[in-house]
Protein backbone atom coordinates (compact mmCIF):
# COMPACT_ATOMS: atom_id res chain seq x y z
CA UNK A 1 0.00 0.00 0.00
CA UNK A 2 1.66 3.43 -1.38
CA UNK A 3 2.25 5.57 1.71
CA UNK A 4 -0.13 8.02 1.69
CA UNK A 5 -2.89 5.54 1.75
CA UNK A 6 -1.44 4.81 5.51
CA UNK A 7 -4.58 6.02 7.98
CA UNK A 8 -3.20 9.02 10.39
CA UNK A 9 -1.04 10.45 8.09
CA UNK A 10 -2.02 13.71 7.44
CA UNK A 11 -1.15 14.63 4.03
CA UNK A 12 -3.60 17.34 2.87
CA UNK A 13 -2.04 17.56 -0.60
CA UNK A 14 -2.90 13.78 -1.36
CA UNK A 15 -6.12 14.23 -0.45
CA UNK A 16 -7.03 16.94 -1.84
CA UNK A 17 -5.26 15.68 -5.10
CA UNK A 18 -7.57 12.20 -4.90
CA UNK A 19 -10.72 14.36 -4.23
CA UNK A 20 -9.88 16.34 -7.99
CA UNK A 21 -9.63 13.05 -9.19
CA UNK A 22 -12.77 12.28 -7.48
CA UNK A 23 -14.62 14.93 -9.38
CA UNK A 24 -13.59 13.79 -12.43
CA UNK A 25 -15.32 10.32 -12.10
CA UNK A 26 -12.74 8.47 -10.37
CA UNK A 27 -14.77 6.52 -8.04
CA UNK A 28 -11.33 4.63 -6.75
CA UNK A 29 -9.92 7.85 -5.67
CA UNK A 30 -12.77 8.88 -3.44
CA UNK A 31 -12.78 5.23 -2.12
CA UNK A 32 -9.32 5.51 -1.32
CA UNK A 33 -10.09 8.87 0.59
CA UNK A 34 -12.93 7.13 2.54
CA UNK A 35 -10.27 4.10 3.16
CA UNK A 36 -7.88 6.69 5.24
CA UNK A 37 -11.06 7.68 7.57
CA UNK A 38 -11.93 3.92 7.82
CA UNK A 39 -10.98 3.16 11.45
CA UNK A 40 -11.30 6.44 12.69
CA UNK A 41 -15.11 7.08 11.83
CA UNK A 42 -15.37 3.13 13.05
CA UNK A 43 -13.90 3.81 16.80
CA UNK A 44 -16.23 7.28 16.97
CA UNK A 45 -19.25 5.33 16.09
CA UNK A 46 -18.60 2.11 17.98
CA UNK A 47 -18.15 4.28 21.34
CA UNK A 48 -22.15 6.02 20.78
CA UNK A 49 -23.32 2.74 20.35
CA UNK A 50 -23.70 -0.60 21.99
CA UNK A 51 -22.17 -3.53 19.68
CA UNK A 52 -19.72 -3.88 17.48
CA UNK A 53 -21.89 -5.24 14.52
CA UNK A 54 -24.33 -2.35 15.13
CA UNK A 55 -21.08 -0.03 14.45
CA UNK A 56 -19.79 -1.98 11.46
CA UNK A 57 -23.42 -1.47 9.86
CA UNK A 58 -23.55 2.18 10.86
CA UNK A 59 -20.09 2.80 9.21
CA UNK A 60 -20.89 1.06 6.10
CA UNK A 61 -24.14 3.28 6.22
CA UNK A 62 -21.98 6.39 6.90
CA UNK A 63 -20.01 5.61 3.62
CA UNK A 64 -22.83 4.61 1.65
CA UNK A 65 -24.31 7.90 2.01
CA UNK A 66 -20.98 9.16 1.40
CA UNK A 67 -21.04 7.30 -1.99
CA UNK A 68 -24.34 9.06 -2.45
CA UNK A 69 -23.66 12.36 -2.01
CA UNK A 70 -20.20 12.18 -3.55
CA UNK A 71 -21.22 14.56 -6.22
CA UNK A 72 -22.81 17.32 -3.54
CA UNK A 73 -19.89 17.80 -2.26
CA UNK A 74 -17.85 21.24 -2.95
CA UNK A 75 -13.66 20.48 -3.97
CA UNK A 76 -13.42 24.20 -2.28
CA UNK A 77 -14.56 22.87 1.36
CA UNK A 78 -12.80 20.65 3.95
CA UNK A 79 -13.70 17.19 3.10
CA UNK A 80 -13.45 16.15 7.33
CA UNK A 81 -16.18 17.53 8.27
CA UNK A 82 -18.23 16.92 5.26
CA UNK A 83 -17.70 13.34 6.33
CA UNK A 84 -18.09 13.59 10.25
CA UNK A 85 -21.26 15.63 9.54
CA UNK A 86 -22.65 12.04 7.78
CA UNK A 87 -21.63 10.41 10.18
CA UNK A 88 -23.24 12.28 13.15
CA UNK A 89 -26.56 12.21 11.38
CA UNK A 90 -26.64 8.63 10.26
CA UNK A 91 -25.70 8.32 14.09
CA UNK A 92 -28.08 10.68 15.28
CA UNK A 93 -30.79 8.96 13.31
CA UNK A 94 -29.88 5.74 14.64
CA UNK A 95 -30.48 6.88 18.21
CA UNK A 96 -33.89 8.24 17.22
CA UNK A 97 -34.83 4.98 16.36
CA UNK A 98 -32.99 3.12 18.94
CA UNK A 99 -34.66 2.24 22.00
CA UNK A 100 -33.57 4.40 25.10
CA UNK A 101 -33.19 1.58 27.65
CA UNK A 102 -31.06 -0.01 25.07
CA UNK A 103 -28.70 3.29 24.59
CA UNK A 104 -28.77 4.02 28.80
CA UNK A 105 -27.40 0.39 29.35
CA UNK A 106 -24.94 -0.48 27.18
CA UNK A 107 -23.78 -3.93 28.15
CA UNK A 108 -20.41 -4.91 29.08
CA UNK A 109 -19.13 -6.00 26.26
CA UNK A 110 -18.88 -2.60 25.02
CA UNK A 111 -15.96 -1.58 27.52
CA UNK A 112 -13.33 -4.50 27.24
CA UNK A 113 -11.93 -3.78 24.12
CA UNK A 114 -11.90 0.30 24.62
CA UNK A 115 -8.92 0.67 26.37
CA UNK A 116 -6.31 -2.05 24.96
CA UNK A 117 -3.66 -0.16 23.20
CA UNK A 118 -2.94 2.68 26.36
CA UNK A 119 0.93 3.90 26.92
CA UNK A 120 2.07 2.94 30.02
CA UNK A 121 5.62 2.20 31.66
CA UNK A 122 5.49 -1.06 33.79
CA UNK A 123 4.86 0.59 37.13
CA UNK A 124 2.48 3.31 36.18
CA UNK A 125 0.42 0.70 34.06
CA UNK A 126 -1.66 -0.32 37.06
CA UNK A 127 -2.69 2.99 37.65
CA UNK A 128 -3.13 4.32 33.87
CA UNK A 129 -5.44 1.85 33.25
CA UNK A 130 -7.22 2.15 36.14
CA UNK A 131 -7.77 5.79 34.93
CA UNK A 132 -8.46 4.90 31.66
CA UNK A 133 -10.86 2.65 32.35
CA UNK A 134 -12.66 5.14 34.36
CA UNK A 135 -12.75 7.32 32.02
CA UNK A 136 -14.43 5.24 29.77
CA UNK A 137 -16.86 4.00 31.86
CA UNK A 138 -17.51 7.51 32.83
CA UNK A 139 -17.90 8.37 29.17
CA UNK A 140 -20.59 5.83 29.02
CA UNK A 141 -22.75 7.49 31.42
CA UNK A 142 -22.56 10.92 29.73
CA UNK A 143 -25.89 11.28 26.85
CA UNK A 144 -24.64 10.12 23.76
CA UNK A 145 -24.52 13.42 22.12
CA UNK A 146 -22.27 14.95 24.56
CA UNK A 147 -20.10 12.08 24.38
CA UNK A 148 -19.81 12.54 20.49
CA UNK A 149 -18.93 16.14 20.97
CA UNK A 150 -16.12 15.39 23.58
CA UNK A 151 -15.05 12.48 21.32
CA UNK A 152 -15.25 14.75 18.11
CA UNK A 153 -13.22 17.89 20.16
CA UNK A 154 -10.72 15.83 22.10
CA UNK A 155 -10.18 12.69 20.32
CA UNK A 156 -10.68 13.68 16.72
CA UNK A 157 -9.76 17.10 17.77
CA UNK A 158 -11.84 18.91 15.64
CA UNK A 159 -11.72 22.94 15.73
CA UNK A 160 -14.96 24.66 16.40
CA UNK A 161 -15.05 25.81 12.74
CA UNK A 162 -15.08 22.39 11.67
CA UNK A 163 -17.72 21.84 14.13
CA UNK A 164 -19.83 24.24 13.22
CA UNK A 165 -19.85 22.59 9.73
CA UNK A 166 -20.87 19.60 11.44
CA UNK A 167 -23.57 20.72 13.77
CA UNK A 168 -24.68 23.94 12.06
CA UNK A 169 -24.96 25.69 15.21
CA UNK A 170 -22.79 28.54 16.99
CA UNK A 171 -19.60 28.25 17.92
CA UNK A 172 -20.62 29.83 21.23
CA UNK A 173 -23.54 26.91 21.68
CA UNK A 174 -20.93 24.42 21.10
CA UNK A 175 -18.35 25.71 23.35
CA UNK A 176 -21.34 25.68 25.77
CA UNK A 177 -21.98 22.05 25.46
CA UNK A 178 -18.23 20.67 25.58
CA UNK A 179 -17.55 22.08 27.99
CA UNK A 180 -20.42 21.37 30.41
CA UNK A 181 -20.38 17.81 28.92
CA UNK A 182 -16.33 18.20 30.09
CA UNK A 183 -16.78 19.65 33.80
CA UNK A 184 -19.53 16.70 33.78
CA UNK A 185 -16.52 14.45 33.47
CA UNK A 186 -14.25 16.01 35.22
CA UNK A 187 -16.47 15.87 38.44
CA UNK A 188 -17.49 12.27 38.00
CA UNK A 189 -13.72 11.74 37.68
CA UNK A 190 -12.92 14.13 40.84
CA UNK A 191 -15.87 12.29 42.58
CA UNK A 192 -14.73 9.26 41.77
CA UNK A 193 -11.27 9.07 43.29
CA UNK A 194 -12.06 11.11 46.18
CA UNK B 1 -13.93 19.69 45.95
CA UNK B 2 -16.07 22.54 44.58
CA UNK B 3 -14.38 25.18 42.56
CA UNK B 4 -15.11 29.11 42.08
CA UNK B 5 -17.48 29.76 39.04
CA UNK B 6 -14.59 31.90 38.07
CA UNK B 7 -11.74 28.88 38.46
CA UNK B 8 -13.89 26.29 37.00
CA UNK B 9 -14.21 28.99 33.45
CA UNK B 10 -10.60 29.22 33.60
CA UNK B 11 -10.14 25.88 33.81
CA UNK B 12 -12.18 25.15 31.68
CA UNK B 13 -10.89 27.44 28.46
CA UNK B 14 -7.16 26.12 29.71
CA UNK B 15 -8.18 22.84 29.10
CA UNK B 16 -10.35 23.27 25.64
CA UNK B 17 -6.94 25.44 24.38
CA UNK B 18 -8.80 28.71 24.75
CA UNK B 19 -7.76 30.56 27.22
CA UNK B 20 -5.41 33.43 26.45
CA UNK B 21 -1.64 33.42 27.93
CA UNK B 22 -2.65 35.84 30.64
CA UNK B 23 -5.85 33.89 31.26
CA UNK B 24 -3.22 30.71 31.47
CA UNK B 25 -0.69 32.83 34.12
CA UNK B 26 -3.81 33.52 36.16
CA UNK B 27 -4.60 30.22 36.42
CA UNK B 28 -1.29 28.71 37.36
CA UNK B 29 -0.87 31.36 40.05
CA UNK B 30 -3.96 30.45 41.94
CA UNK B 31 -3.33 26.98 41.32
CA UNK B 32 0.53 27.51 43.33
CA UNK B 33 -1.89 29.35 45.41
CA UNK B 34 -4.61 26.78 46.13
CA UNK B 35 -3.82 23.46 46.43
CA UNK B 36 -7.51 22.11 45.58
CA UNK B 37 -7.22 23.92 42.48
CA UNK B 38 -3.83 22.61 42.02
CA UNK B 39 -5.41 19.05 41.75
CA UNK B 40 -8.37 19.51 40.20
CA UNK B 41 -5.87 21.25 37.14
CA UNK B 42 -3.49 18.46 37.54
CA UNK B 43 -6.60 16.40 37.19
CA UNK B 44 -8.62 17.49 34.54
CA UNK B 45 -5.33 17.64 32.62
CA UNK B 46 -4.65 13.89 33.22
CA UNK B 47 -8.24 13.26 31.82
CA UNK B 48 -7.83 15.08 28.93
CA UNK B 49 -4.58 13.31 27.52
CA UNK B 50 -6.21 9.93 28.29
CA UNK B 51 -9.53 11.29 26.42
CA UNK B 52 -6.70 12.31 23.43
CA UNK B 53 -5.11 8.86 24.25
CA UNK B 54 -8.49 6.67 23.40
CA UNK B 55 -7.47 3.42 21.27
CA UNK B 56 -8.14 3.51 17.63
CA UNK B 57 -10.60 0.38 17.14
CA UNK B 58 -10.68 -1.63 13.80
CA UNK B 59 -13.56 -2.71 11.93
CA UNK B 60 -13.57 -6.47 10.96
CA UNK B 61 -14.05 -6.19 7.54
CA UNK B 62 -13.86 -3.35 4.92
CA UNK B 63 -16.44 -1.50 5.31
CA UNK B 64 -15.44 1.07 2.94
CA UNK B 65 -15.59 -1.58 -0.08
CA UNK B 66 -18.88 -3.35 1.46
CA UNK B 67 -20.93 -0.21 0.99
CA UNK B 68 -18.95 0.42 -2.51
CA UNK B 69 -21.20 -3.16 -3.71
CA UNK B 70 -24.13 -1.64 -1.51
CA UNK B 71 -23.77 1.71 -3.66
CA UNK B 72 -23.57 -0.16 -7.03
CA UNK B 73 -26.95 -2.43 -6.15
CA UNK B 74 -29.62 0.26 -6.64
CA UNK B 75 -27.36 1.72 -10.11
CA UNK B 76 -27.96 -1.76 -11.58
CA UNK B 77 -31.99 -1.60 -10.78
CA UNK B 78 -31.42 1.98 -12.18
CA UNK B 79 -30.01 0.52 -15.70
CA UNK B 80 -32.74 -2.70 -15.70
CA UNK B 81 -35.86 -0.54 -14.84
CA UNK B 82 -36.31 1.18 -17.86
CA UNK B 83 -36.32 -2.03 -20.00
CA UNK B 84 -39.45 -3.50 -17.50
CA UNK B 85 -41.56 -0.71 -19.87
CA UNK B 86 -40.86 -2.69 -23.15
CA UNK B 87 -43.20 -5.20 -21.76
CA UNK B 88 -45.59 -2.61 -20.47
CA UNK B 89 -45.69 -1.31 -23.88
CA UNK B 90 -46.41 -4.21 -25.41
CA UNK B 91 -49.11 -5.28 -23.06
CA UNK B 92 -50.96 -1.70 -23.77
CA UNK B 93 -50.48 -2.31 -27.16
CA UNK B 94 -52.39 -5.75 -27.07
CA UNK B 95 -54.96 -4.53 -24.82
CA UNK B 96 -55.31 -1.52 -27.17
CA UNK B 97 -56.26 -3.86 -30.46
CA UNK B 98 -58.15 -6.09 -28.10
CA UNK B 99 -60.69 -3.38 -27.09
CA UNK B 100 -60.75 -2.29 -30.74
CA UNK B 101 -58.47 0.37 -31.39
CA UNK B 102 -56.75 1.18 -34.40
CA UNK B 103 -52.98 1.32 -32.87
CA UNK B 104 -51.82 2.23 -36.75
CA UNK B 105 -53.88 5.21 -36.61
CA UNK B 106 -53.04 6.44 -33.33
CA UNK B 107 -49.62 5.41 -32.62
CA UNK B 108 -48.01 5.22 -29.06
CA UNK B 109 -44.71 6.05 -29.58
CA UNK B 110 -42.22 4.75 -26.45
CA UNK B 111 -38.77 5.32 -26.92
CA UNK B 112 -36.75 3.25 -24.07
CA UNK B 113 -33.12 4.39 -24.54
CA UNK B 114 -30.41 1.05 -24.39
CA UNK B 115 -29.19 1.87 -20.90
CA UNK B 116 -25.60 2.87 -20.44
CA UNK B 117 -23.35 0.04 -20.46
CA UNK B 118 -20.97 -0.16 -17.62
CA UNK B 119 -17.74 1.05 -17.83
CA UNK B 120 -14.90 -1.45 -16.71
CA UNK B 121 -14.35 -1.31 -13.52
CA UNK B 122 -13.22 -3.29 -10.56
CA UNK B 123 -16.87 -4.45 -8.74
CA UNK B 124 -15.21 -6.00 -5.47
CA UNK B 125 -11.91 -6.75 -3.98
CA UNK B 126 -11.58 -8.94 -0.73
CA UNK B 127 -8.17 -9.06 0.08
CA UNK B 128 -4.90 -7.83 -1.48
CA UNK B 129 -6.00 -6.82 -4.92
CA UNK B 130 -3.31 -5.30 -7.25
CA UNK B 131 -3.87 -3.48 -10.30
CA UNK B 132 -1.01 -2.95 -12.50
CA UNK B 133 -1.17 -0.01 -14.90
CA UNK B 134 1.01 2.03 -17.26
CA UNK B 135 1.48 4.52 -14.28
CA UNK B 136 2.41 1.99 -11.66
CA UNK B 137 1.68 -0.91 -9.37
CA UNK B 138 -1.30 -0.36 -6.64
CA UNK B 139 -3.88 -2.04 -4.61
CA UNK B 140 -6.84 -1.92 -6.09
CA UNK B 141 -10.30 -0.93 -4.71
CA UNK B 142 -13.64 -1.27 -5.62
CA UNK B 143 -14.60 1.43 -8.19
CA UNK B 144 -11.11 1.33 -9.63
CA UNK B 145 -11.16 1.81 -13.25
CA UNK B 146 -9.63 -0.91 -15.69
CA UNK B 147 -8.41 -0.38 -19.40
CA UNK B 148 -6.82 -2.34 -22.24
CA UNK B 149 -3.28 -3.07 -21.49
CA UNK B 150 -3.80 -3.22 -17.34
CA UNK B 151 -3.16 -6.30 -15.30
CA UNK B 152 -5.58 -7.70 -11.96
CA UNK B 153 -3.73 -9.77 -9.56
CA UNK B 154 -5.06 -11.52 -6.43
CA UNK B 155 -2.81 -12.00 -3.32
CA UNK B 156 -3.67 -15.27 -0.79
CA UNK B 157 -7.17 -15.54 0.44
CA UNK B 158 -7.72 -12.57 -2.01
CA UNK B 159 -10.99 -12.39 -4.47
CA UNK B 160 -11.93 -9.43 -6.92
CA UNK B 161 -14.72 -9.36 -9.33
CA UNK B 162 -14.09 -7.38 -12.71
CA UNK B 163 -16.96 -6.00 -14.04
CA UNK B 164 -16.84 -5.70 -18.06
CA UNK B 165 -19.83 -4.69 -20.70
CA UNK B 166 -22.09 -7.91 -20.64
CA UNK B 167 -20.21 -9.99 -18.24
CA UNK B 168 -18.37 -10.10 -14.85
CA UNK B 169 -15.20 -11.89 -14.27
CA UNK B 170 -14.60 -13.30 -10.51
CA UNK B 171 -10.79 -13.99 -10.10
CA UNK B 172 -9.97 -16.26 -7.05
CA UNK B 173 -6.90 -16.30 -4.62
CA UNK B 174 -3.50 -16.31 -6.54
CA UNK B 175 -5.25 -15.79 -10.06
CA UNK B 176 -3.48 -13.00 -12.78
CA UNK B 177 -5.60 -11.58 -15.64
CA UNK B 178 -4.12 -9.74 -18.17
CA UNK B 179 -6.85 -7.10 -19.70
CA UNK B 180 -5.22 -7.23 -23.24
CA UNK B 181 -8.38 -5.14 -25.08
CA UNK B 182 -11.30 -4.07 -23.22
CA UNK B 183 -13.62 -3.26 -26.28
CA UNK B 184 -17.08 -2.84 -25.34
CA UNK B 185 -18.34 -5.34 -28.19
CA UNK B 186 -15.68 -8.28 -27.40
CA UNK B 187 -13.09 -7.87 -24.85
CA UNK B 188 -10.38 -9.96 -24.86
CA UNK B 189 -8.81 -11.17 -21.68
CA UNK B 190 -5.60 -13.39 -21.07
CA UNK B 191 -5.52 -15.74 -17.89
CA UNK B 192 -2.03 -15.99 -16.58
CA UNK B 193 -2.27 -17.92 -13.56
CA UNK B 194 -4.88 -19.28 -11.38
CA UNK B 195 -9.04 -19.74 -11.68
CA UNK B 196 -11.26 -17.28 -13.20
CA UNK B 197 -15.38 -17.64 -13.04
CA UNK B 198 -17.46 -15.78 -15.51
CA UNK B 199 -20.90 -14.57 -15.75
CA UNK B 200 -22.94 -12.94 -18.38
CA UNK B 201 -25.84 -10.99 -16.75
CA UNK B 202 -27.94 -12.18 -19.96
CA UNK B 203 -28.01 -14.70 -22.93
CA UNK B 204 -26.38 -12.55 -26.22
CA UNK B 205 -26.35 -12.99 -29.74
CA UNK B 206 -22.50 -12.93 -29.92
CA UNK B 207 -19.68 -13.87 -28.12
CA UNK B 208 -19.05 -11.41 -25.32
CA UNK B 209 -15.71 -12.73 -23.98
CA UNK B 210 -12.76 -13.64 -25.75
CA UNK B 211 -10.15 -15.72 -23.17
CA UNK B 212 -7.04 -16.97 -23.90
CA UNK B 213 -5.04 -19.03 -21.50
CA UNK B 214 -1.91 -18.78 -21.19
CA UNK B 215 0.70 -21.29 -22.47
CA UNK B 216 -2.04 -22.39 -24.73
CA UNK B 217 -2.95 -21.54 -28.20
CA UNK B 218 -6.53 -22.12 -27.46
CA UNK B 219 -8.97 -19.03 -26.42
CA UNK B 220 -12.53 -19.41 -25.24
CA UNK B 221 -15.34 -17.63 -26.44
CA UNK B 222 -17.53 -17.02 -23.90
CA UNK B 223 -21.97 -16.16 -24.72
CA UNK B 224 -23.65 -17.25 -21.71
CA UNK B 225 -23.96 -18.40 -18.28
CA UNK B 226 -21.18 -19.06 -16.08
CA UNK B 227 -18.31 -20.87 -16.69
CA UNK B 228 -15.23 -21.67 -14.55
CA UNK B 229 -12.20 -21.62 -15.75
CA UNK B 230 -9.13 -24.17 -13.81
CA UNK B 231 -5.63 -23.92 -14.89
CA UNK B 232 -3.75 -25.40 -12.45
CA UNK B 233 -0.48 -25.32 -14.34
CA UNK B 234 0.98 -23.43 -17.64
CA UNK B 235 -0.16 -25.97 -20.93
CA UNK B 236 -2.90 -27.74 -18.89
CA UNK B 237 -6.43 -26.15 -18.41
CA UNK B 238 -9.72 -26.87 -17.67
CA UNK B 239 -12.71 -25.12 -18.66
CA UNK B 240 -16.19 -25.84 -16.89
CA UNK B 241 -19.76 -24.92 -18.36
CA UNK B 242 -22.07 -23.98 -15.45
CA UNK B 243 -25.07 -22.89 -17.67
CA UNK B 244 -25.13 -21.75 -21.40
CA UNK B 245 -22.63 -22.58 -22.77
CA UNK B 246 -18.96 -21.78 -24.21
CA UNK B 247 -17.13 -22.20 -27.65
CA UNK B 248 -13.72 -22.93 -27.37
CA UNK B 249 -11.55 -22.75 -30.52
CA UNK B 250 -8.35 -24.38 -31.28
CA UNK B 251 -7.12 -23.50 -34.59
CA UNK B 252 -9.75 -23.47 -37.11
CA UNK B 253 -11.87 -26.45 -35.19
CA UNK B 254 -14.54 -25.03 -32.89
CA UNK B 255 -15.72 -27.26 -29.67
CA UNK B 256 -19.00 -25.95 -27.76
CA UNK B 257 -19.17 -27.20 -24.69
CA UNK B 258 -22.69 -27.18 -22.90
CA UNK B 259 -23.79 -26.72 -19.36
CA UNK B 260 -22.28 -29.20 -16.82
CA UNK B 261 -19.66 -30.28 -19.15
CA UNK B 262 -15.98 -29.46 -18.77
CA UNK B 263 -12.95 -29.83 -21.03
CA UNK B 264 -9.73 -30.25 -20.53
CA UNK B 265 -7.17 -28.72 -22.59
CA UNK B 266 -3.57 -29.60 -23.03
CA UNK B 267 -0.35 -28.29 -24.20
CA UNK B 268 0.72 -25.39 -26.07
CA UNK B 269 2.71 -27.15 -29.07
CA UNK B 270 0.51 -29.52 -30.16
CA UNK B 271 -3.08 -28.26 -28.97
CA UNK B 272 -5.59 -30.73 -28.85
CA UNK B 273 -8.61 -31.82 -26.71
CA UNK B 274 -7.69 -34.01 -24.01
CA UNK B 275 -9.85 -35.93 -22.16
CA UNK B 276 -12.37 -35.22 -19.30
CA UNK B 277 -10.60 -32.75 -16.85
CA UNK B 278 -9.24 -35.35 -14.14
CA UNK B 279 -10.98 -35.60 -10.78
CA UNK B 280 -10.00 -33.96 -8.13
CA UNK B 281 -6.60 -34.63 -5.96
CA UNK B 282 -6.58 -35.30 -2.60
CA UNK B 283 -4.07 -37.43 -0.48
CA UNK B 284 -3.40 -38.12 2.80
CA UNK B 285 0.47 -38.36 2.68
CA UNK B 286 1.06 -39.20 6.41
CA UNK B 287 -0.62 -39.45 9.71
CA UNK B 288 1.25 -40.54 12.67
CA UNK B 289 -0.10 -41.92 16.15
CA UNK B 290 -1.19 -39.54 18.55
CA UNK B 291 1.44 -38.37 20.61
CA UNK B 292 1.95 -38.15 24.54
CA UNK B 293 -0.51 -35.34 24.34
CA UNK B 294 -2.89 -36.30 22.46
CA UNK B 295 -2.29 -34.57 19.36
CA UNK B 296 -2.54 -35.80 15.76
CA UNK B 297 -0.66 -34.72 12.96
CA UNK B 298 -2.17 -35.20 9.09
CA UNK B 299 -0.17 -34.20 6.02
CA UNK B 300 -1.54 -34.17 2.56
CA UNK B 301 -1.81 -32.45 -0.56
CA UNK B 302 -4.24 -31.34 -2.83
CA UNK B 303 -4.56 -28.71 -5.35
CA UNK B 304 -4.05 -24.99 -4.70
CA UNK B 305 -7.60 -22.96 -4.30
CA UNK B 306 -9.26 -25.78 -3.24
CA UNK B 307 -11.96 -25.29 0.10
CA UNK B 308 -10.67 -28.46 2.24
CA UNK B 309 -12.26 -29.34 5.72
CA UNK B 310 -11.29 -32.01 8.13
CA UNK B 311 -13.95 -33.50 10.05
CA UNK B 312 -15.84 -29.78 10.18
CA UNK B 313 -12.76 -27.75 10.36
CA UNK B 314 -11.72 -25.51 7.58
CA UNK B 315 -7.70 -25.73 6.49
CA UNK B 316 -5.94 -23.95 5.01
CA UNK B 317 -4.39 -25.52 1.64
CA UNK B 318 -0.47 -23.63 0.90
CA UNK B 319 -0.35 -22.16 -2.25
CA UNK B 320 1.56 -25.72 -3.58
CA UNK B 321 -1.42 -27.81 -2.91
CA UNK B 322 0.26 -28.83 0.14
CA UNK B 323 -1.92 -28.84 3.91
CA UNK B 324 -1.12 -29.40 7.51
CA UNK B 325 -3.41 -30.03 10.60
CA UNK B 326 -2.63 -30.81 14.07
CA UNK B 327 -5.56 -31.61 16.46
CA UNK B 328 -6.47 -33.71 19.41
CA UNK B 329 -9.02 -36.16 18.95
CA UNK B 330 -11.37 -37.84 20.89
CA UNK B 331 -9.85 -40.87 22.56
CA UNK B 332 -12.56 -43.04 21.50
CA UNK B 333 -11.78 -41.53 17.61
CA UNK B 334 -10.37 -43.67 15.38
CA UNK B 335 -11.01 -42.29 12.06
CA UNK B 336 -11.12 -38.77 10.13
CA UNK B 337 -12.94 -37.55 6.87
CA UNK B 338 -11.36 -34.86 4.70
CA UNK B 339 -13.42 -33.35 2.24
CA UNK B 340 -11.97 -31.34 -0.85
CA UNK B 341 -14.39 -29.07 -3.11
CA UNK B 342 -12.77 -26.82 -6.00
CA UNK B 343 -14.01 -23.66 -7.74
CA UNK B 344 -16.21 -25.53 -10.06
CA UNK B 345 -17.12 -27.64 -7.62
CA UNK B 346 -15.45 -30.92 -8.13
CA UNK B 347 -15.57 -33.05 -4.54
CA UNK B 348 -13.57 -35.43 -2.99
CA UNK B 349 -13.53 -37.06 0.01
CA UNK B 350 -10.58 -39.44 1.73
CA UNK B 351 -10.78 -41.31 5.02
CA UNK B 352 -7.75 -41.41 7.63
CA UNK B 353 -7.28 -43.31 10.35
CA UNK B 354 -4.98 -44.01 12.79
CA UNK B 355 -3.77 -47.01 15.54
CA UNK B 356 -5.26 -46.38 19.23
CA UNK B 357 -2.58 -45.03 21.43
CA UNK B 358 -0.59 -47.64 23.31
CA UNK B 359 -1.25 -47.91 27.04
CA UNK B 360 1.81 -46.27 28.72
CA UNK B 361 2.63 -48.09 31.71
CA UNK B 362 1.48 -46.59 34.63
CA UNK B 363 3.82 -44.38 36.57
CA UNK B 364 5.10 -45.93 40.61
CA UNK B 365 6.29 -43.24 42.69
CA UNK B 366 9.45 -44.54 44.97
CA UNK B 367 8.37 -46.41 48.15
CA UNK B 368 4.81 -47.61 46.68
CA UNK B 369 4.34 -50.97 45.12
CA UNK B 370 3.55 -51.78 41.69
CA UNK B 371 0.76 -54.41 41.75
CA UNK B 372 0.42 -56.47 38.37
CA UNK B 373 -3.14 -58.28 37.83
CA UNK B 374 -3.44 -61.49 36.94
CA UNK B 375 -6.35 -63.40 35.55
CA UNK B 376 -7.26 -65.91 37.71
CA UNK B 377 -6.78 -69.52 36.05
CA UNK B 378 -9.50 -72.36 36.60
CA UNK B 379 -8.58 -75.58 38.16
Amino acid sequence: MPDELREGVPQDAWERAQLARAQKGDAQAFGDVLKRYQTRIYSLVRRLVARPAEAQELTQEVFLQAFKSQARFDPNRPFRPWLYRIAVNVCQNHRRHASRRELAQPPLDHLTPLWGALPATPEQAAVHQDDAQRLETYLLRLKPSDRELLLLRFWEELDYAELVRIYHLPQTVLKMRVHRALNTLRQWVEGGRS
Amino acid sequence: MTLSKQDERLLLRALDGLATPAERAMLEARASDDPKLDRAWQDAQRLLQHLNQLPTLVPAADLVAQAWVDYQKPREARRIWPWLLVPVAAGLAILGTWLGFDTAEAPVVLTVARPALPRPALLTARGPVWLTTAAGHHEAMPGAAVGSGDMLATAAAAEATLQLAYASVTLTEHSALQLDELSERLPKVTLNKGVVQITVQEAQPTPVLEVHLNGLKEHVFIQTGAVGIVQPQVGVATVACLTGHVRVVIGTQSLQVEAGQEITLRSAQTPKLGPSAPNLTLVVEALGKPAHDGRLTLRGHTQPGVELRVGSVLVPVATDGSFVYVWRPEPTERTVLLAARDALNRRQQRQASWPAPSRASPKVAPGETEWEWAPKVPG
